[in-house]
């Protein structure tokens, strides 16, 4: 602004100085011409003095020659002759000079040619006193006629002279008038331009010297400006090539901040190329937009990242400035702003999205919030809040009164004295209470919060859901354990009640039979038959029955055990069978892990069991027990896998096998793939052991083939 | 009374059981005296009066009105002048839960009741038998359960 100011008031001085120096010329031309009629004034009355004294000079011959003539006359001869011829020459002569000096003057022309008549008479006058002196010799003339002739025409010349004079003299004093003015007015004029010219330099120097001492400051102010900046201020110089585009800056200035922006100082860089000096400025765009601020004169900004200076990345904000034939690139470090602000801006986002996320995770959960200010009591309810209790955002105004119209009448004492404590003693426990909704829904909320100062932060979980499904547990676990009893009840009946009878049936057919045999008939020897067999198979039947239901998990009966040492006793166990049908027992090295040691012994007897009952009735009846350890992922089978690792232990046999389409029923309750008095069974066997290894985390299966046997494969938990 | 003669008790409800026991203990060839009981009560009654001699053997059911088997013998090892009384548990139930609180609290031997009566006698005879101070000595889980 103030350059700008200065600017405007240097335009006016340099009008000033043009009009002076127009003044001064001028001045200069008057003084010139002045000068000039001054020389011509003076020559005109020295031409008016030349004229009088040639004026004088012709008369005085005039003179002569009428003085000679006449004493001629008197004398009566010619000796003035030649005296006479001298004069006549030289008024001739005089009028030559006379009539070419006042060719100009009109009135002297007019006097000189009646002067040359009066000459003319005169000199015929001379001509008749010589002509008549010869040849009549004087007596003969009238001479005092001819004295007076002459004497008359000597007055005449003399008046002309005369009259020549006075217009002479008149020419004089006219031009000794003009003269005079002249050289009045002169010295005038030129003391007043100096004068002029003397203002004008005086103004001129007084305005050249407080602009030296503005520019001073100005200066003074710029490199002051320069060196406390925080900017780094480069000029560059183009170089072009030769068809006028610019190639390459060189780098004329720069202030001391280029230092710390690049490590190299304003001498290492100064007259040096921009290409050589910082390379990468020639390809990331800084080159680009200062050639385009020289071509179009205009201010170019560009904000790029750098690398290389410091070892760390550092931003500048350049700007780029034509200034004369080159550009002023001027670069601001922004690193800390840019990152600031990159971050504010992360920041923000994450803010806006955890925000967001919290919305939705408050709706999701049924999550309301409060802020109380114990102090003023100004509460602020969160829209889900308000939600919560079927209204619209901001319904109501959020006071205790308005509030607890909401609670449930039976806990609204419980929830007063809640309030109560949290304003007046800063105390908060958390509780669950009841509240009827707008529409009348009954919701129980758990209410969670926290002190910040005098700030109340409350969070209100509507939990009916889970208080419904708690109760609908609690309700369901009642019935489980119900029918738990229940389940033990029969487990009492079955086991004693159904049993005592049945032993009761047992015992005295056995007694009966022992006793009364030999009086029966044959056929009634086969319904005694019929009978025992029917009672043994009413007791294996609820044994089974009795062992399925018992099985049970409970942690306790867990024992690392060896499989081997179960096998073994399982051998023992069915020793007699094993014998009696010459079974091949193959058994691997089997692993100890944690078990239930009787379930497991019930497992493997009933699965061998199970193998010789249905073993070919030809051939050797072979089973093979093996074991492998795999891992989860190893297992293609589907089941729910808790285990990392599990141990496969397939029982196989050449039996009679089944058809695959079987392998799923043959382990359901009272399934039996035969006739009963094919293979004699409860069909209980197999869904025991089923129920076994499940109640173990374990996973059974069966293969069959009709005709070749059947392999249980059962995995286990390592 | 003689000593020969070996002084047995059985306390069962069960008329049946009873009769059929009676019917075993007839058949042995060992010299016995038996004398049942229809509840634990009449048989603690029995034991507790000083004048009555104190049986060799006694056959306790489980299940029983009025004092069932578990608290006669709770009672009757909790008695400084019974505690050393041989005591057979003789029930249907072949419930471990049963098993093992009898071993628990003291009986010599579990007899599970069998289905035939071949299998009683074989099994009476047994415990007849047998010889408690080498059976007590030796007692453990495996050989408390009578196998017949």
């Amino acid at each position: 602004m103030e350059l700008n100011k200065l600017i405007s008031t240097n335009k006016l001085y340099i009008i000033a100085l043009i009009m002076a120096i127009g003044i001064l010329l001028f001045t200069a031309s008057i003084i010139y011409r002045q000068t000039k009629s001054l020389q011509r004034n003076s020559e005109l009355v020295s031409h008016t003095l030349e004229v009088q004294k040639e004026i004088n000079n012709l008369f005085s011959n005039y003179s002569v020659m009428v003085t000679a003539e006449l004493k001629q006359m008197v004398a009566r001869n010619l000796s003035e002759t030649e005296v006479m011829s001298l004069h006549e020459k030289k008024a001739d002569s005089a009028l030559r000079r006379l009539n070419k000096l006042t060719k100009d003057n009109l009135h002297q022309q007019v006097n000189l040619s009646k002067l040359t008549a009066l000459q003319l008479r005169l000199y015929s006058y001379f001509a008749e006193t010589k002509t008549g002196m010869t040849a009549i010799g004087l007596d003969s003339l009238n001479g005092q006629d001819r004295i007076d002739k002459i004497t008359t025409l000597a007055n005449e010349i003399r008046l002309l002279k005369d009259n020549m004079l006075i217009e002479e003299e008149n020419l004089l004093s006219e031009r000794k008038e003009n003269y005079s003015s002249s050289i009045m007015f002169t010295p005038l004029a030129t003391f007043a331009s100096v004068l002029f010219s003397l203002l004008i330099f005086v103004l001129a120097f007084q305005k050249i010297n407080g602009d030296r001492q503005k520019m001073a400051t100005t200066q003074a102010f710029l490199e002051n400006i320069l060196k406390s900046t925080n900017n780094v201020i480069v000029y560059y110089a183009p170089i072009y090539d030769d068809l006028g585009n610019i190639i390459d800056f060189t780098i004329e200035y720069s202030n001391d901040v280029i230092t710390e922006a690049t490590g190299l100082t304003p001498q290492e860089i100064l007259g040096r190329k921009l290409s050589v000096v910082y390379p990468s400025l020639m390809n990331n765009g800084v080159f680009d937009i200062m050639v385009k601020c020289i071509e179009t004169n205009t201010t170019q900004q560009i904000e790029r990242e750098y690398d290389e200076f410091q070892g760390h990345r550092q931003i500048f904000l350049s700007t780029a400035k034509k200034l004369e034939d080159g550009a002023t690139l001027t670069s601001v470090e922004k690193t800390l702003e840019v990152m600031a602000e990159r971050k504010l801006i992360q920041l923000n986002e994450s803010l806006t999205m955890q925000n967001a996320i919290l919305t939705d995770v408050k709706a999701m959960a049924n999550i309301g919030s409060y802020r109380c200010d114990i102090k003023t009591l100004k509460t602020v309810f969160s829209s889900n809040f308000y939600r919560i209790l079927d209204c619209e955002p901001n319904e109501f105004k959020p006071t205790f009164d308005n509030y607890s119209r909401f609670v449930h009448p039976d806990d609204l004492e419980a929830y007063t004295e809640n309030t109560k404590n949290i304003i007046e003693n800063k105390n908060f426990k958390e509780t669950t209470y009841r509240i009827r909704t707008k529409r009348g829904k009954l919701k129980y909320l758990r209410t969670k919060g926290r002190f910040e100062n005098d700030l109340f932060i409350g969070l209100v979980r509507d939990v009916t859901q889970e208080f419904k499904a708690e109760q609908k547990l609690r309700d369901k676990n009642q019935d489980l354990e119900r029918s738990n009893e229940e389940l033990e009840s029969f487990n009492r009946v079955a086991s004693h009640d159904l049993q005592e009878p049945l032993r009761k049936i047992q015992m005295f057919l056995s007694r009966f039979s022992e006793t009364e045999l030999d009086g029966l008939s044959e056929k009634g020897k086969v319904y005694l038959d019929k009978v025992n067999s029917s009672a043994n198979r009413m007791q294996t039947l609820i044994k089974h029955l009795l062992s399925y239901s018992r099985i049970k998990r409970t942690k306790d009966d867990f024992f690392s055990t060896s499989l081997g040492d179960i096998l073994e006793k399982v051998q023992e166990d069915l020793e007699v069978l094993i014998k009696k049908y010459n079974v091949q027992l193959v058994i691997a090295p089997l692993p100890v892990i944690k078990v239930v040691p009787f379930q497991m012994e019930q497992l493997f007897n009933n699965l061998i069991s199970n193998a010789i009952k249905y073993r070919k009735t030809d051939g050797i009846c072979k089973i093979n027990i093996d074991c492998e350890k795999l891992t989860r992922d190893q297992i293609k089978e589907e089941f729910r896998k808790k285990a990392k690792n599990y141990y496969h232990i397939t029982v196989r046999d050449n039996g009679i096998g089944f058809e695959q389409s079987n392998a799923i029923k043959i382990f359901e309750l009272f399934q039996r793939l035969h006739q009963k008095d094919e293979y004699s069974g409860t069909g209980i066997g197999l869904a025991i052991c089923k129920k076994i290894v499940e109640s173990h985390q374990g996973h059974i299966i069966a293969e069959g083939i009709p005709n070749v046997g059947a392999t249980f494969s059962i995995y286990l938990p390592a | 009374m003689d000593q020969s003669t070996l002084h047995i008790v059985l306390a069962d409800d069960d008329p049946d059981d009873r009769m059929l026991f009676k019917e075993v203990i007839d058949e042995t060839k060992v010299k016995t005296n038996l004398a049942l009981f229809h509840d634990g009560q009449k048989l603690m009654d029995y034991l507790l009066e000083t004048k009555n001699p104190l049986p060799q053997l006694i056959f306790l059911d489980l299940n029983m009105p009025i004092k069932n088997g578990l608290q006669c013998l709770k009672e009757i090892r909790g008695n400084a002048l019974l505690k050393e009384l041989t005591i057979a548990i003789y029930s249907t139930s072949s419930s471990e839960c049963d098993i093992e609180e009898t071993f628990i609290n003291g009986a010599n031997i579990y007899i599970n009741k069998p289905n035939s009566f071949a299998k009683l006698k074989e099994a009476i005879e047994k415990v007849l038998q047998m010889n408690w101070q080498y059976h007590t000595s030796s007692l453990n889980k495996d050989n408390f359960l009578l196998r017949v």
